[in-house]
């Protein structure tokens, strides 16, 4: 489904020039969870955000269903494709629960009501309460506030979802519950989920874990 | 409708941000309101310019060589005549650049007894007739005041007097030549002195004497008042000022023009007008400089939030589109009260150009804003902590 070959990214400034990511080879298929490991620095948050198309690599190309990421409309296939879920969560401050989760059906133009409707579903599918959809996020726990934001990457139906330390931010109960659905989303719901973690537990989670090393993919297990 | 869906939540989530809607709104409101009111001042300096210009009666006094008013001054027919246009000497009337010549000329007489005759060019041109303001001047049917810029022989008779000339004319004996003229009654005057008759300036006698007679008084207004520069020039060119150093037998009067007051309010409102136009260029850029940064800073300090709507998918066109939208939503409603509260305080409908050049400074500010957060860093913004 999402396939990195050779994929290669560099940091220049006048002093110095970083391989962030080193020829960086492998695949990555639905139904499976994915934990990317490595020190700060290993370069796995620059891979995340080139498998999110928020970048394109400088050599080796990434490929979601066989076309190249840096040949696609890349805003389209964040859209449709690709979600990504951030250790700060990112949620909108001044709209409520329900209207977070339903944003990216209001980007593609769907009807205020189906998309609440859609938004609704997915957030009480994640624990959420029939309460808690009015309040703001700020009124939510972190724990809550990142079922929220996986709920909006749900919402939006993308087969891909990609998370950046997504229980950092979290005590050990709640990162262990939103581990857990983001398991269920790889193997109930068919997707395809990538974990960029420091966590050892996010990693026993997972179906394969990556170690990256200098920018370089150093084990898979 | 899903377009609007989205607007709508944004919308809604930037009303939900009260203070700076509130500051938004209120900067947009307060820049037109400035400029709106500053302009309804330098409308109101126009006007009473426009109105200076039109309605002040400046009046010009007609001096001998020593300044004062002009006595026994055979000449002065012929001064009257360039006046009122009647002589075109080189070719030239002075009708374009002057009106209200009055002119007054007593002529003693030697009969009828105890009697003068004033010649006189309007009703309000002697003094006597002025404080009645030929209220209780009668014309018989037939004639009017048009009459006395005339050569006829006509005459208006002391009302109280008229039972003296039962035939209806007088004749009149002038005291300086001797000649006697024989003037028909064309009315009568009740109140003022008793004992003078009224004829036209430029009554003839006799064909010899039509300008051998004394003048009291002779003054008229300047024409128009915008271009009293060029009126006076004219006018002097035609009487030479009044000078003792360098007296000219043959110009022995002179005209004051009593622009002084008209000149020294008209610099004021110039002054006025200067300065106001000077300060509102500069009031409409401070406006549009505190709504472009006011809009900047708030597009700014949202960077986060249009971060995550380019990692949702949002492409940088939709984002700018977005943003400007919601500051316009802020911009012109706080225009638009704006422009009430000028409209309630001044009246009538101001300048609406300069509002929405002010409104639209604010726009671009906040369309430089919208471009600005197009190009954010999502990959670092997703990652900063809040």
């Amino acid at each position: 489904m999402l396939t990195a070959t050779d994929v290669t990214y560099v940091y220049r400034n006048a002093y110095q020039t970083v391989y962030a990511v080193n020829g960086v080879s492998c695949t990555f298929d639905p139904g499976q969870m994915y934990a990317i490991m490595g020190a700060s620095g290993s370069g796995k948050t620059t891979f995340l955000s080139l498998l999110a198309g928020l970048d394109v690599p400088a050599q080796g190309e990434i490929t979601f269903n066989g076309e190249p990421t840096r040949r696609m409309d890349r805003d389209k296939y964040r859209m449709e494709h690709v979600s990504v879920i951030y250790q700060n969560f990112n949620l909108f401050a001044h709209l409520t629960v329900l209207e977070n989760g339903a944003y990216p059906l209001y980007m593609r133009k769907m009807a205020k009501k189906e998309a609440d409707a859609t938004a609704r579903e997915k957030l009480l599918s994640v624990g959420l309460t029939e309460d808690q959809l009015r309040r703001f996020p700020n009124m939510l726990s972190g724990g809550e506030q990142q079922r929220v934001a996986i709920a909006r990457a749900l919402a939006s139906g993308s087969e891909v979802i990609l998370a950046d330390e997504p229980t950092g931010n979290l005590d050990q109960t709640n990162g262990k519950n939103i581990i857990e659905i983001l398991g269920r989303l790889a193997r109930e719901e068919n997707r395809c989920v990538i974990v960029v973690t420091h966590d050892p537990t996010v990693a026993e989670a997972a179906d394969v874990v990556l170690h990256m090393q200098d920018g370089k993919l150093a084990e898979q297990s | 409708m899903g377009k609007c869906a989205l607007l709508w939540v944004n919308l809604l989530a930037l009303l939900r941000r009260r203070g700076v809607c509130l500051l938004l709104a209120a900067l947009s409101a307060g820049g037109v309101f400035a400029v709106l009111s500053l302009s309804g001042l330098e409308a109101r300096q126009v006007a009473a310019l426009a109105e200076m210009e039109t309605s002040t009666v400046i009046s010009c006094v007609v001096t001998d060589g020593k300044g004062m008013n002009m006595e026994n001054l055979n000449m002065i027919s012929a001064m009257v005549d360039m006046l009122t246009g009647r002589r075109l000497e080189s070719g030239c009337t002075l009708g374009e650049y002057v009106k209200d010549v009055r002119a007054r000329a007593t002529v003693p007489l030697t009969s009828p007894e105890d009697f003068t005759l004033r010649r006189i060019l309007t009703l309000d041109s002697d003094p006597a007739l002025e404080a009645v303001n030929g209220a209780s001047v009668t014309f018989y049917p037939g004639w009017d005041e048009s009459v006395l810029d005339t050569e006829a022989l006509v005459c208006l008779v002391p009302a109280d007097s008229l039972a003296l000339w039962p035939e209806g004319k007088v004749t009149m004996t002038a005291e300086i030549t001797g000649v006697a003229a024989e003037l028909e009654i064309i009315g009568t005057v009740s109140g003022g002195p008793g004992n003078v008759f009224y004829c036209p300036f430029y009554a003839k006698w006799q064909a010899e004497i039509t300008e051998a007679f004394p003048v009291d008084a002779c003054s008229f207004a300047i024409g128009d008042n915008a271009r009293l520069d060029e009126c006076k020039a004219e006018i002097y060119r035609y009487f030479s000022q009044p000078s003792l150093s360098q007296p000219d037998p043959y110009l022995p009067f002179g005209v004051l023009v009593q622009d002084e007051v008209y000149l020294s309010t008209r610099q004021e409102i110039l002054e006025n007008l200067r300065l106001l136009r000077l300060l509102l260029p500069l009031l409409m850029g401070l406006m549009g400089c505190v709504g472009f940064f006011g809009a900047y800073l708030s597009a700014k300090g949202r960077r986060r939030e249009f971060a995550v709507m380019r990692c949702l998918g949002m492409k940088r066109r939709q984002v700018f589109v977005l943003a400007f939208a919601q500051q316009a939503m802020l911009t012109i409603p706080g225009g638009l009260i704006g422009l009430g509260l000028a409209m309630a305080l001044e009246g009538g409908v101001p300048a609406l150009g300069r509002a929405a050049l002010v409104c639209g400074v604010i726009l671009l500010g906040a369309a430089l804003a919208a471009l600005g957060v197009t190009r954010v860093n999502v990959i670092k913004l997703m990652k900063a902590e809040e």
